[in-house]
């Protein structure tokens, strides 16, 4: 049929199936910032103007929108002239992945023509279709506040950093802080401004600038700590084809996913002659066809951690979800349907989802393949045993004054990019095989996919565009063989995207862990032995099996000290879909019970929590004295890690008077006037985490001179929206004396760029932000001593750049276009250019302080998160808007953890929530006030003092949340997510008792 | 087999004639957002009422009337539209949605979960649908009791609601806008009747009496056992007693 259209102002008529939806045609017709993040309208990427009305494109036929006016992103901008909108966007930095940034950019459009001097709250009501896994909505909404305060003919808010004045008490007023003290006498507190109680009402300024506590020996910088707005930003606002799918090429067949309906089965066979002979099917691919080759699929450094217990299609199934087969057709529909048409024999065998379980004698063997390469003990399903000494934890126990013991249990969760999974492949030029592909891992993904398609390294080229979130789940080699193989097979260029439901299971998710603590405190309150026992629960395949959970132990006994520390850890195969890397990657587990799990000891002792904690928290010059014994794959730590920066205690404070946290033992304060059954709470931990994988994560970097003096950044790391692309520009800027306009960064390709381990173990600022920083000072060697010889120098030592300038001792100067032009063309001709690239010896922990503020509702169980405050310690942030947008993003996900987020499953392990409203990802209009503090350090290994700050976020708000519930009603809770029946239940349980 | 035609009726009858075609293999779109998700392979023919013009939002008589293919942002939106059915409808999904979604389309959902429909329920809400043999009239009640059999090859056209009295509503959930797994709304009309009617206890939203609370059996999922949710609707109908007092 054909359908009429306005789109952007123009009239269109366009052929479609009358089964087709909206969004499907849009794309197919070039709209590409029309994006898929779901087939149900859940995710909003997909949404449109029609009529001047948001509306979801991937739940509409496009034969409803016959006769209609559509709006896209495409339309808004008038060549280089962007809308008021996108320039707000930019400029406040609520652009991260940019995926659904058009989708956010025409709600708001809609609702300032409605209105065009909105509040808050209608902003959030406006967006709250479109769900964001990257921003926790803060900068969004002042994006739009910004945007409608500029179309009213206002002036450009100030987004320069707001500089707080660092807590410095003296100790009668840091008890204060940390016991409490009279409502009546607190004074003018920051904290104390009365707190909403309705959620998703909070007050967000126009533009509210990152606040900081400064620290006085970083010296002050042109482009490093500042907040430039990313350079990727444009073409993000604008909705420009940057994506995997945003790519044409011709002939393309759609590939479909066959999976598992069991969680464990023998495949007897495998009947595909009616799918082969379907008409429009290329090929169909199975165990039976495509060669066994074992690995592991993590994207990790060569060798890759054992045990190999995966191949590409076995004949065995081991999740719900599991690969059995795969198909390219000619269009999705026909390969839809050629599934439908594979007859598999399967023997449904015993399955077991609990990890503890799941090593008991008899339970179901899931491994019991011959070829399975380094598995500890298949027979039991133990992929790994791990184990960790410091002292001796058995005698530390019994020099205790007090031993208290403890068990954990933390869940499954999911990622959900809004990007699913997208790989495209095809036969270029060359012959060679080209992959482009969503992936945080595009060099890890291209050395483990050649074996597996009898390839050799050469012959294949890995390209990853833009990407729309990953979060860890793309830390993998997940799709790109099957994409391999289909091209190999059909000659043809191969697309396989994963549906939602495939991205839950079929995908990466979180471990589930069981953890018990046990700690022996002597009489004053310190520790002196503590034992962390792990059952970690890794799936039916131990990709990041071993990893994860060496950082459970890490981080779970490096952020206090203790003389006797052990860690022991039980690796369990299981029938769950498989988990993998996700953001925190073993931190939010561990500190989840050991951030509770101090929180009662001190409860226990009659100590002040917050003095219990910082009596016993790490210190500069304090050792990480576990790390060596915990070193991750085969790289080994043979130094020991000392604390070299923390501003972990101005942190506390900081969150302290934000939070409001003498309100905390304020009776007055927990009940709530007028709503008998609620009760208030205030929660806290410490957080603390890495910068990258010492001796092992390795990042290199490339930069050349172009004829303007402009500078191509060739990186092989991976921006998934984190802004690292722009941080590692700013190094570069820095360094070279150019403001940021002058970096053109280009990442990542394994043909073009140099290579980087990836974009993971919050890697890329600290490591590839030091390999810009080591290329860029050769480059302006190089620099100067061109401009020694234009100017007649035999020194260049004491040139300095500048502004664009190469400035000798005595005042004369050089540009440095007639650098570029000299060095290019005229004299001695030569590139400037250099590659370096930079591995650490260690790993500086940054430090923060999580606060949480909570509703209990004691008739119900519900919990409503009013507030949470991060102060976080990232040595210099490079970037404080991008810095504290990863923050409130991080805080976000971490609030679903801790809250609402769950993969629920039936008694045969399907899943019973695979979509993303079930799962309950959170809203915007729903959020809690979100505050980020920056604490300035200045870490002496990190590039200009940088820290990590990507997956800190992660670690801290699980546990306070349930520190506030126990401060709200006196119940613990050592189980996530804190959802309203097991909340009500613990308070039923605790009423009983 | 997909969707194989599309139809765009402009007038009920044509509609009505199109429905009785198709049989089991047609599939009635109002605004679709409910549907074609969900549209599979069962449907062979839809038909789209967008062009029948049933978007009428007015107020008569201390009712509310609606017609069936009112957009709920629109029904939000209107100044005369009772709060608790402007609150419901901003609980039942973002805008992304309530901008396609139609009231019609709501009822003929019968989502067990609908606080829209518990909201419509207690404002003593009747439906009309029209069918070949003309058009009937049934309580929204009566409507939830048998959806099928009341569509049977017919189509809802307009609905009417009580909009005096005082109203109140309460719900638990996960997360302040997730959906309730238990919601009360409850109405004390002008002459001093309360009703109260609850999503998450019963297969659709259903009116009942406090003292009948007891005995409910409701349907569980992972969000809420059947004991949970029978004690929710228990504490929140007091709650929702206690602020009609």
């Amino acid at each position: 049929m054909e359908i009429n259209l306005i789109i952007n102002g123009v009239d269109k008529t366009f052929s479609c199936g009358p089964h087709e939806t909206l969004l499907k045609v849009l794309r197919r017709e070039g709209y590409f910032s029309v994006r898929f993040g779901s087939d149900t309208g859940e995710t909003g990427a997909s949404a449109v103007l029609m009529d001047g009305r948001l509306v979801n494109t991937d739940i509409m036929l496009a034969a409803q929108a016959d006769g209609h006016t559509l709006e896209t992103v495409e339309g808004l901008s008038r060549g280089t002239q962007l809308h008021p909108i996108q320039e707000a966007f930019m400029r406040t930095g609520a652009i991260q992945s940019g995926y659904a940034t058009p989708a956010t950019i025409l709600a708001a459009k809609a609702l300032l023509e409605r209105n065009p001097n909105p509040g808050e709250a209608d902003i959030r009501d406006a967006i709250a279709g479109i769900l964001d896994r990257e921003t926790g909505y803060v900068k969004p909404v002042q994006a739009i506040l910004e945007a409608a305060a500029i179309m009213r003919g206002d002036e450009p808010g100030d987004i320069t950093p707001i500089v707080l004045t660092p807590v410095s008490l003296v100790d009668q007023d840091l008890q204060d802080l940390f016991r409490g003290r009279d409502r009546d006498d607190a004074g003018d507190w920051p904290g104390d401004h009365g707190y909403p109680t309705d959620p998703g009402g909070v007050a967000t300024q126009r533009i509210a600038p990152p606040k900081f506590i400064m620290s006085s020996v970083v010296p002050e910088m042109k482009v490093v700590g500042k907040s430039e707005v990313k350079v990727d930003a444009l073409k993000l606002t604008k909705g420009n084809p940057a994506f995997v799918d945003d790519f044409e090429i011709r002939e393309m067949l759609y590939g479909k996913l066959l999976t598992s309906p069991y969680a464990h089965a023998r495949i007897l066979d495998i009947d595909d002659s009616e799918a082969v002979n379907l008409a429009g099917v290329h090929a169909v691919i199975h165990y039976q066809n495509v060669p066994r080759v074992r690995y592991a699929s993590g994207g990790q450094s060569y060798p890759n951690p054992p045990p190999y217990d995966q191949v590409s299609f076995d004949n065995k199934v081991r999740h719900v979800g599991d690969r059995v087969a795969a198909v390219a057709a000619e269009s999705e529909e026909i390969a839809e349907q050629a599934l439908k048409l594979i007859k598999v024999d399967y023997e449904i065998l015993p399955a077991v989802f609990d990890e503890n379980e799941a090593i008991k004698p008899g339970a179901p063997v899931i491994h019991d393949e011959q070829d399975l390469e380094g598995a500890h003990d298949p027979a039991r399903n133990i992929s790994h045993f791990i184990e960790a000494d410091v002292g001796d934890v058995e005698r530390g126990f019994a020099q205790a004054d007090r031993v208290f013991e403890q068990t954990f249990y933390v869940h499954q969760v999911q990622q959900a990019p809004i990007e699913p999974h997208i790989c495209i492949g095809y036969w270029d030029a060359d012959e060679r095989l080209v992959l482009r592909s969503s992936t945080q891992v595009p060099f890890h993904a291209r050395r483990m996919v050649a074996p597996l398609l009898g390839l050799p390294v050469r012959r294949i080229r890995v390209i990853k565009p833009r990407i729309g979130g990953g979060f860890g789940a793309k830390q993998e080699m997940l799709i790109e063989d099957v994409v391999g193989h289909l091209v190999i097979a059909t000659g043809r260029p191969v697309r396989l995207e994963l549906t939602r439901a495939e991205e839950f299971i079929s995908s990466r998710t979180r471990h589930p862990q069981t953890i018990t603590y046990k700690t022996g405190v002597s009489s004053d309150g310190m520790l002196v032995s503590q034992s962390m026992t792990v059952i970690g629960n890794t799936g039916p395949y131990a990709t990041h099996g071993l990893t994860v959970q060496t950082v459970t132990g890490l981080r779970g006994l490096s952020s206090y000290n203790c003389p006797n520390k052990r860690f022991e850890c039980t690796v369990a195969y299981t029938n769950i879909p498989i988990p993998g890397a996700y953001r925190g990657y073993g931190a939010p587990q561990a500190l989840f019970a050991l951030e509770s799990h101090l929180e009662d000891i001190a409860e226990s002792l009659g100590i002040d929590v917050m003095a219990f904690k910082s009596k016993n928290w790490v210190k500069v010059g304090d050792p990480m004295d576990i790390a060596p014994h915990l070193a991750e794959g085969e790289a080994e730590v043979t130094e020991l890690p000392i604390i070299r920066s923390s501003g972990l205690e101005q942190c506390v404070l900081q969150g302290m008077q934000s939070i409001g946290w003498h309100r905390r033992n304020d009776p007055d304060w927990k009940r709530v006037p007028g709503q008998p059954h609620l009760r208030r709470g205030l929660g806290f931990a410490m957080c603390m985490h890495g910068s990258a994988i010492p001796f092992l994560d390795m990042g290199g970097a490339s930069i050349k001179i172009n004829d303007d003096g402009s500078f191509n950044v060739l990186v092989g790391a991976t921006d998934l929206g984190t802004g690292s692309d722009t941080v590692l520009s700013q190094i570069a800027a820095e360094v070279l004396g150019v403001p940021l306009e002058d970096i053109i960064i280009y990442s990542s390709d394994t043909d073009m760029t140099p290579f980087d381990t990836g974009a993971y173990a919050s890697s890329t600022t600290y490591i590839s932000g030091t390999a810009v920083q080591k290329a860029a000072l050769e480059v302006r060697e190089q620099i100067k001593e061109r401009a020694a010889l234009m100017l007649g120098l035999d020194d260049w030592r004491d040139i300095r750049l500048s502004d664009r300038y190469a400035i000798a001792p005595d005042g004369r100067s050089v540009s440095m276009s007639d650098i570029a032009l000299h060095s290019l063309h005229q004299d001695q001709q030569r590139q400037i250019m250099a590659t370096a690239s930079y591995v650490s010896p260690e790993s500086p922990p940054p430090f923060a302080g999580q606060f949480a503020e909570v509703e209990v509702d004691i008739e119900t169980g519900q919990v409503t998160v009013v507030k949470l405050v991060m102060a976080v310690d990232c040595g210099v942030a490079i970037n404080p808007i991008t810095a504290s947008g990863q923050v409130e993003g991080g805080m976000t996900q971490a609030l679903g953890y801790g809250h609402c987020e769950e993969m629920v499953y039936d008694e045969n392990g399907r899943m019973l929530n695979p979509q993303l409203g079930p799962y309950k990802i959170y809203r915007a209009d729903e959020m809690p006030e979100l505050e980020v503090i920056l604490v300035q350090t200045m870490e002496p290994s990190g590039p200009f003092g940088a820290k990590a700050i990507a997956e800190i976020p992660k670690d801290g708000v699980a546990p306070a949340l349930r520190n506030a519930i126990y401060n709200a009603t006196g119940v613990r809770i050592d189980r996530i997510p804190f959802t309203p029946e097991r909340v009500w239940r613990a308070l039923q349980e605790a009423d009983g008792s | 087999m997909p969707i194989q035609t599309y139809h765009r009726p402009h007038s009920i009858e044509e509609a009505l004639t199109l429905l009785n075609q198709a049989g089991a293999r047609g599939a009635i779109i109002a605004g679709g957002t409910d549907l074609n998700p969900n549209l599979g392979d069962d449907f062979e023919a839809v038909i789209d009422l967008q062009a029948l013009g049933l978007t009428r939002i007015e107020l008569a008589d201390n009712r509310l009337n609606l017609g069936a293919m009112s957009r709920l942002q629109d029904i939000a939106d209107y100044s005369g539209t009772p709060t608790l059915l402007k609150d419901t409808i901003r609980y039942e999904a973002p805008n992304t949605f309530r901008n396609m979604a139609t009231i019609g389309g709501l009822l003929a959902g019968c989502h067990w979960e609908s606080e829209t429909l518990a909201a419509l329920l207690v404002m003593e809400t009747e439906v009309e649908i029209r069918s070949i043999a003309g058009a009937s009239r049934l309580s929204l009640e009566a409507f939830l009791a048998a959806p099928a059999a009341a569509l049977d090859k017919g189509i809802i056209t307009d609905i009417r609601l009580s909009i005096d009295g005082q109203t109140a509503h309460e719900r638990v959930a996960r997360t302040p806008m997730d959906r309730a797994i238990v919601a009360v709304c409850g109405r004390k009309s002008a002459s001093g009747d309360i009703k109260l009617a609850f999503t998450g206890i019963a297969e659709t939203p259903i009116l009942i009496e406090t003292g009948a609370l007891d005995a409910i059996n409701p349907p569980a999922d992972f969000r809420g056992s059947s004991d949970y949710r029978r004690r929710m609707a228990i504490n929140l109908s007091r709650r929702v007693i206690s602020s009609l007092a």
